[in-house]
């Protein structure tokens, strides 16, 4: 289970991301990141659409995280893609292994320039709920 | 009447100098209702910082650096930041002026608005008329704008006019990455989504006879303004190098209060690397705004054909960036890593950086105001030069979230609205169009007032937008 919510920022978007496990929280994160990209996302078949092997080292999770998505957005501003098939392999503190699915796009709705560090923190909270905002420069 | 504002360097732990802002007092409420001044005071901590941490009227919450924030760090052994230059690495702004009227222009107008939205590929992703091989966009990271004129996409007598002559020498392309070349290919000649336009303007009114003469500039007259910077190329370099630091930070024994804030040594390894990346990610967006102007003569020249004259170039300025410069601090010169991340450099009267015809006058400051409303032109003070470090605020800046506007805004009111008010809006998304409403933005208005009234800039002309071409 995870949800993302939108937070207020007056230049940028922030999003809250919470979810049941670190993983959930990664799919979640990717998720709140595409459809900022694109409201309406494609339909990822995992056996047909264009896939990629990611692999991140980071010094910590909250970077590994930000990494990671800042990885995936290099992709999709390069082949002009959403990749919202995730398929994580391996995921630790501060790795990560996973493939992604992508599918082509004929645009985007806004121009993520970046995916910063600032406000995130993955952390879990006294609940076991992770969580972690992110801030998307527009 | 007030207009700056000072926190004492003791009011939180950390601070190693005072953090400014240069507001008038209606504007302080507004600046108050997000987080910039929390910003403000993190720079206020970066290690070597000299004499404040400031920020302009303009001034909104970021990430990591305020928008509208200015910071020297003391030079060779004080940190660069590449938070505080931004992502969109040497966004800019450049003035063409043009030899017609608007009653030359008012009924072919909509013609031109459309011919400028077919010439300058706009919107996200979009790639541009020219697509580079390697060694070409190689020699756009070193030479800047000049690639652009020794191709025939640019004209020489353009290259006076730009900030540092369109080109950072100490650009170095082998330090920017093989994504972001990826990414620089096909993008030069466009200007993006976002906040970034080409907007046809009238000179509404000439505040200051004297100075608008040399600036070439008189009422009535028609002018076009660009705004952009290096695209994705710029922002890859930014990614790279943020994440770089990250790690790099803690082999000097830098801690930064905010992730964003990361930095090293600017005589660090890292530093230099970055520097070099970022001067030739800044000498591709000079680049990308001469090839614009190329796209935008073509379109006046099939409008107007030879009764449409030339369109010059005024002047070109930088919003993010940062650059090596002299300052006077503490009764003495003192050379200094200027951080300027949405505030534009405003260097007066006999600064020898600036053009020799400009020696009078001090530099043009070009400030876009919001889809709709006022743009200005400034010249440039000594008075920036003692305050602060040569700098000037860089546009409106943003009021509400991009959400808020669209919850306000409907696009499809908002363009007829604008057309009514004799402003053509060519635009590829209403999306696009809500979140940059004027309602959405500060009033530029006061912005401009307050580096008036502080000295750093003086009003030189008004603009009134007639058409706004965006992505």
């Amino acid at each position: 289970m995870k949800t993302i919510t939108h937070e207020s920022h007056t230049a940028d978007v922030q999003i809250l991301v919470k979810a049941d496990t670190m993983e959930e929280l990664f799919e979640g994160a990717l998720d709140g990141m595409n459809r900022i990209l694109k409201a309406d996302i494609p339909e990822v078949n995992i056996t047909k659409n264009e896939k990629f092997e990611i692999e991140v080292g980071a010094p910590d999770q909250t970077c590994l995280l930000i990494d990671f998505l800042s990885d995936i957005l290099t992709e999709s501003h390069e082949k002009r893609r959403i990749y919202s098939g995730l398929k994580i392999l391996d995921l630790k503190t501060s790795y990560i292994k996973a493939c992604i699915y992508g599918i082509p796009v004929e645009s985007f709705d806004d121009d993520v320039k970046a995916v910063t560090y600032h406000m995130a923190k993955v952390e879990k909270r006294p609940d076991g709920k992770w969580q972690t905002s992110i801030v998307f420069d527009i | 009447m007030p207009y700056l504002w000072e926190i004492p360097m003791g009011t939180r732990p950390g601070m190693l100098v005072p953090a400014q802002i240069y507001a008038l007092e209606e504007m302080i409420d507004a600046i108050l209702n997000d987080n910039s001044i929390e910003q403000l005071i993190h720079v206020s901590m970066l290690p070597g910082i000299m004499k404040a941490a400031m920020v302009m009227p303009d001034v909104h919450q970021g990430y990591g650096f305020p928008i509208g924030g200015i910071a020297a760090m003391r030079w060779p052994d004080g940190v660069i930041s590449p938070g505080g230059i931004g992502y969109d690495i040497n966004c800019g702004v450049r003035l063409l002026r043009s030899q017609l009227h608007e009653k030359q222009i008012s009924a072919q107008l909509e013609e031109l608005s459309v011919e400028l939205y077919k010439e300058v590929p706009s919107g996200i992703g979009k790639g541009g008329q020219l697509t580079l091989d390697r060694e070409q966009l190689t020699q756009v990271l070193k030479k800047g704008a000049l690639w652009a004129v020794e191709n025939g996409y640019g004209d020489r007598k353009d290259l006076q006019n730009i900030e540092s002559g369109g080109v950072l020498d100490f650009a170095d392309p082998q330090y920017v990455s093989e994504h972001a070349f990826q990414r620089g290919f096909a993008q030069l000649g466009t200007i993006g989504a976002g906040n970034h336009f080409v907007e046809v303007d009238r000179v509404e009114e000439i505040y200051d006879e004297e100075t608008a003469r040399v600036f070439q500039l008189q009422k009535g007259q028609i002018v076009i303004l660009i705004h952009t910077g290096s695209r994705g190329l710029g922002h890859q370099v930014a990614t790279d190098y943020i994440r770089i630091m990250q790690t790099a930070m803690s082999r000097y024994g830098l801690k930064s209060p905010d992730r964003e804030l990361a930095c090293v040594p600017f005589d660090s390894k890292e530093g230099q690397e970055y520097y070099k990346a970022m001067c030739a990610a800044a000498n591709f967006a000079w680049c990308n705004r001469e090839v614009i102007t190329w796209e935008i003569r073509k379109a006046w020249n099939k409008v107007f054909g030879e009764n449409g004259g030339k369109l010059d170039l005024l002047y070109d300025v930088a919003h993010n960036i940062a650059k090596i410069e002299e300052h006077h601090i503490d009764s003495k010169i003192q050379k200094v890593i200027v951080h300027r991340k949405g505030a534009t450099r405003a260097f007066g009267p006999g600064n020898k950086e600036i053009p020799a015809h400009f020696l009078q006058t001090g530099q043009p400051v070009l400030i876009p105001g919001s889809m709709g409303t006022n743009s200005y032109v400034l010249a440039g003070t000594r008075g920036s030069e003692d305050l602060t470090f040569g700098s000037c605020c860089h546009g409106a800046g943003r009021r509400l979230s991009r959400t808020a506007a669209k919850k306000q805004v409907e696009a499809v009111q908002l363009k007829k609205k604008l057309q009514d008010q004799g402003i053509h809006i060519q635009s590829g998304s209403f999306r696009g169009l809500a979140e940059e409403a004027p309602i959405a933005y500060k009033d530029v208005d006061l912005v401009v007032e307050t580096v008036q009234q502080a000295g750093i800039a003086k009003k030189v002309a008004k603009l009134r937008p007639l058409a706004v071409i965006k992505g």
